[in-house]
């Protein structure tokens, strides 16, 4: 049997590895697999010079083979060279299904289910060549700037032994720098997207100038206290975010680890203009999860500041016996989109009267999850305006409250316009997802330090 | 069968490439996980990570390209292609780095172990995992019990142009228990030294079962406590830490201030900068007399203990902070050359697909000489804190936020009422001239962490923290309501 892909093919990669282990795994024992899979460029930049620049090739399955009371989850960095695959997955699979009886029996299984094929490419044009970095280089050299160029193309895919195909292949784009008036007056700016244009670069780089001039007067000192806040839509989509991390899962809630407790009716009611779905219709990240299903194209979770639905994996819904909405295992929120709110954006200094203009935070943790309370730094040039007026840059400040409150009672409105974030962690290779959120203005925030 | 690093070695001494220097690091990580979870298996896993990553040095800018793959003809293109995207972005260095920030390293690394991985069978792992949950679970009103281990072996071997041949093998363990426990709308967890504060490199024998046993006894009595326990009371208190919240202290609040990288700007679009500037090192006095910190690459069993770092450069202790003044930094040689701060062997990188930046190693805070009764003994009422749950830092390192799993009232010399949700916060160089008093050998811990974050693209890295007990004065403590 000849084992033969081209080299830079990932599908055709993938749909080999699915073939031999559909080949390998006996009868009776079922399987899910899920392909992981970068083509990156990473340029990173410091005082508008090269700091380091590289690219990456990475590939990995992930193989779960179960015999209905037992699973293994495996994975493994697929070899580039076509000869091997044959020999790393026949080793892999058979040693899965000789250490399966030694594990205890799981009750919760997923076996899989699903038939459904779906296929979405997002073509780019990324400049990701030496030459075209190059060129980026020419046009950081003389800036105050530190960032990170990211692009190419990321994939993710999923099968099944019962017949479900799933293939997700973006090339996309993500430029995250910062400008430095001086060590500690910083703006910072993201230009992400599928096809790279130079122009709007300019653009974005200028404005970005711009915003730096602002912060060009001396810091002012705010005593701890409480003060009413505008969060950019940037700063808005780190707060909101909280929410994905935990918050929103239902093993979580069950688990006692979450800000929403277990019983439905002590949950607090947040602020009735605010209204959060998990949104694939942006196509940031893949609608499938790691068993092969498929998550609907938008779920209401929080729906006029009432708790709608909350992430429920198959795993979970076997465990506590509720019907399951497509989640992953992490039960996390995969594209936020915060639904817009009646503030425009030549009301915002109007309407924050005296306060702080926040433009992005830092840092965020939970300091007492079940008393939703999360604590932060602001970053990035913070702005003291005093009656409508901005009066110049504060020295940052440490925030402690409770989200309840935050989205809660003390959210006065949200802006009419909308910024879009791609979630840009590249911890475990690059990740998929994002925001669409607008800005928050907020009253009373608790500012301990 | 032909041996991939020696195909790669032949390589790359077969010519001059044109370049001032070429490394190819090859690292194989395998990781195995078994968790039980209120009885039942959850994510058993193994995985495998195996790649290579190909430098080079032209023109004083390095390059670089990872791919998963032992094909020499592959290895070959990716060196050519190194080469040639090193000169064409040469003119744009930030800096010009020269060959010594690669030295030759010629050298084998293994972690001592007593009780290699092996021994154990699954079934084993997990019949003791199953113990150990049950009497994690062995209340009505212990909602979650969960017991878990992660083994890791990770291979690492550099090959380079100037004669590099090193090989460093670790074996790394993390054990994880927890209990949840909820009593009338009150949820309280308790864990194991904080999530996966455990973490060691040294086999087996981290998962002896009587340690285990009465450990998971411990936590669940602890965990019946924190429910039914007050709120720590708020105010300015001398504060007394353990050594596993210590360990988030000196890592927030000295280990990462005191990279030079960050210093340098490289992460100031990440994760921030420092309050320290270079002219600091050997001038500011960062905290009280009794502050000793170190850069010790050599505690055995510590996680991130090695022989080299990454890049090929000899490790060894050196002294950050001695007798509360800052010393050295946490830099390797590319910083060395760059800042003109001596370097310690602290370059690495986190995975086959990731380049070496600074990063923290083992940085431990020196036992003094107080023993844990004479820290009590003087203070009328104050808090003790173990574990930490949270952890929040300002940009450049200065405003911190930390909470904890466990806390107990001190009231006239001695460990009295437990308390709940017990948390403080500060200001990193006030907090430690605040430092009055250090725990001897008797109360020195050693832990470790797999998750300290850094770097674009983004690298989470193993790094290991021991302290002993430590007491600060006048600290502004607070419970739940913050």
């Amino acid at each position: 049997m000849q084992y033969q892909t081209d080299s830079n093919d990932f599908e055709a990669r993938f749909r080999l590895a699915f073939e031999i282990v559909k080949k390998l795994v006996p009868k009776g024992i079922d399987f899910y697999i899920y392909f992981t899979a970068e083509l990156s460029r990473f340029s990173r930049f410091n005082l508008g010079r090269i700091r380091q620049s590289g690219l990456v090739t990475d590939q990995s399955l992930q193989i779960v083979i179960t015999d209905g009371q037992r699973s293994i989850i495996t994975t493994v960095t697929l070899p580039r060279g076509e000869n091997d695959l044959f020999e790393i997955l026949s080793s892999l699979v058979a040693s899965t299904c000789a250490d399966l009886p030694s594990i205890p029996i799981d009750p919760f299984i997923v076996s899989p289910s699903g038939t459904q094929e779906t296929r979405e490419l997002i073509s780019g044009s990324a400049p990701t060549s030496e030459l075209e970095q190059a060129q980026l280089c020419e046009k950081l050299a003389k800036l105050p700037l530190t960032g990170q160029f990211i692009g190419g193309l990321i994939v993710r895919a999923a099968a099944t032994s019962t017949g479900a195909f799933h293939w997700f292949e973006s090339d996309s784009f993500a430029f995250r720098y910062t400008l430095s008036h001086t060590t500690d007056k910083l703006t910072q700016s993201t230009y992400a997207g599928a096809h790279w244009e130079w122009d709007q670069l300019d653009n974005l780089l200028a404005k970005s100038e711009e915003s730096l001039r602002l912060l060009g007067s001396t810091k002012r000192r705010l005593k701890a206290g409480n003060y009413r806040c505008y969060l950019c839509p940037s700063a808005s989509a780190s707060l909101v975010g909280m929410l994905g991390h935990g918050a929103l899962s239902e093993s979580s809630i069950r688990r006692g680890e979450s800000m929403f407790p277990a019983e439905v009716d002590k949950r607090i009611q947040l602020s009735q203009k605010l209204s959060i779905i998990q949104d694939f219709s942006g196509t940031h990240s893949p609608r499938f999860n790691h068993y092969g299903e498929l998550a609907p194209s938008n779920l209401v979770v929080i729906n006029d500041g009432h708790l709608e639905n909350t992430l429920i994996s198959t795993r979970t819904g076997l465990e506590y016996r509720i019907e399951p909405n497509g989640a992953t295992d992490s039960e996390s929120l995969a594209n936020i989109n915060v639904k817009p709110g009646s503030l425009k954006e030549d009301e915002i200094l109007k309407s924050l009267d005296t306060g702080i203009y926040i433009t992005n935070l830092h840092y965020l943790n939970w300091s007492n999850r079940n008393a939703s309370r999360i604590t932060g730094m602001t970053r990035f040039g913070a702005l003291w305006a005093d009656k409508g007026e901005f009066v110049g840059p504060i020295e940052d400040l440490r925030f402690d409250d409770s989200l309840n409150l935050l989205l809660g009672h003390k959210l006065i409105e949200l802006t009419t316009f909308r910024d879009t974030f791609l979630n840009m962690a590249t911890y475990d290779g690059r990740s998929t997802g994002g925001a669409i959120t607008p800005g928050l203005l907020i009253d009373d925030v608790r500012f301990p330090l | 069968m032909v041996n991939p690093l020696e195909e790669i070695r032949t390589l790359i001494e077969s010519k001059s490439w044109n370049a001032d220097w070429i490394g190819v690091r090859s690292l194989t990580e395998s990781a195995k996980h078994f968790s039980i979870r209120n009885g039942n298996p959850e994510n058993t896993s193994c995985k495998i990570s195996t790649g290579f990553f190909v430098e080079a040095l032209v023109d004083g800018q390095f390059a670089y390209q990872s791919l998963p793959s032992p094909c020499v003809s592959d290895i070959r293109t990716a060196i050519e292609r190194t080469v040639q995207a090193a000169r064409t972005i040469a003119p744009y260095s930030c800096f010009k780095a020269s060959v010594k920030t690669r030295p030759v390293a010629k050298g084998t690394y293994n972690t001592p172990i007593r009780e290699p991985f092996a021994t154990m069978t699954a079934s084993e792992i997990f019949s003791q995992l199953k113990e150990a949950a049950t009497i994690l679970k062995g209340s009505a009103e212990i909602i979650n019990a969960q017991a878990s281990l992660s083994m890791v072996k990770s291979e690492m071997h550099l090959l380079s142009s100037s004669g590099s041949d090193l090989a460093q093998n670790f074996d790394l363990i993390t054990t994880d228990l927890s209990a949840t426990a909820s009593r009338r709308g009150t949820t309280q967890t308790r864990s194991l030294n904080g999530h996966r504060g455990r973490s060691y490199q040294m086999g087996l024998e981290a998962f002896e079962s009587q340690l285990l046993f009465d450990l998971a006894k411990r936590i669940r009595t602890e965990a019946l406590e924190l429910v039914s326990a007050p709120e720590c009371p708020s105010g300015h208190f001398p504060l007394v830490l353990a050594p596993d919240q210590m360990m988030l202290q000196i890592h927030e609040s000295i280990g990462h201030p005191l990279e030079i990288d960050r210093i340098l700007g490289d992460e100031l679009n990440f994760a921030g900068s420092s309050f320290v500037n270079l002219e600091d090192f050997g001038t500011m006095q960062y905290g009280s007399k009794l502050l000793n910190v170190t850069f010790d690459p050599s505690l055995p069993h510590e996680f991130a203990s090695y022989a080299y770092d990454d890049t090929g450069f000899k490790a060894e202790k050196v002294e950050l902070i001695r007798n509360g003044v800052l010393i050295s930094g946490i830099g390797g040689l590319e910083s060395q050359e760059r800042s003109g701060i001596p370097a310690v062997a602290c370059a690495r990188a986190s995975s086959w697909t990731r380049p070496c930046i600074d990063r923290m190693a083992n940085i431990n805070l020196e036992p003094g000489d107080s023993s844990l009764e004479s820290i009590l003994a003087n203070i009328e009422f104050g808090v003790y804190m173990e574990s930490n749950n949270s952890w929040s830092i300002d940009d450049f390192r200065r405003k911190f936020q930390f909470g904890c799993e466990y806390g107990r009232l001190i009231e006239k010399g001695k460990l009295t009422q437990v308390i709940r949700n017990p948390g403080y916060r500060g200001v990193t160089l006030d907090f430690w001239s605040k430092l009055d008093s250090v725990g001897d050998r008797s109360t020195f811990e050693v832990f470790g962490t797999p998750h300290c974050g850094k770097g674009e693209p983004n690298q989470l890295i193993r790094v290991g923290h021991a302290s002993p007990v430590c007491r600060f004065d006048g600290i502004e403590v607070f419970g739940g309501g913050g």
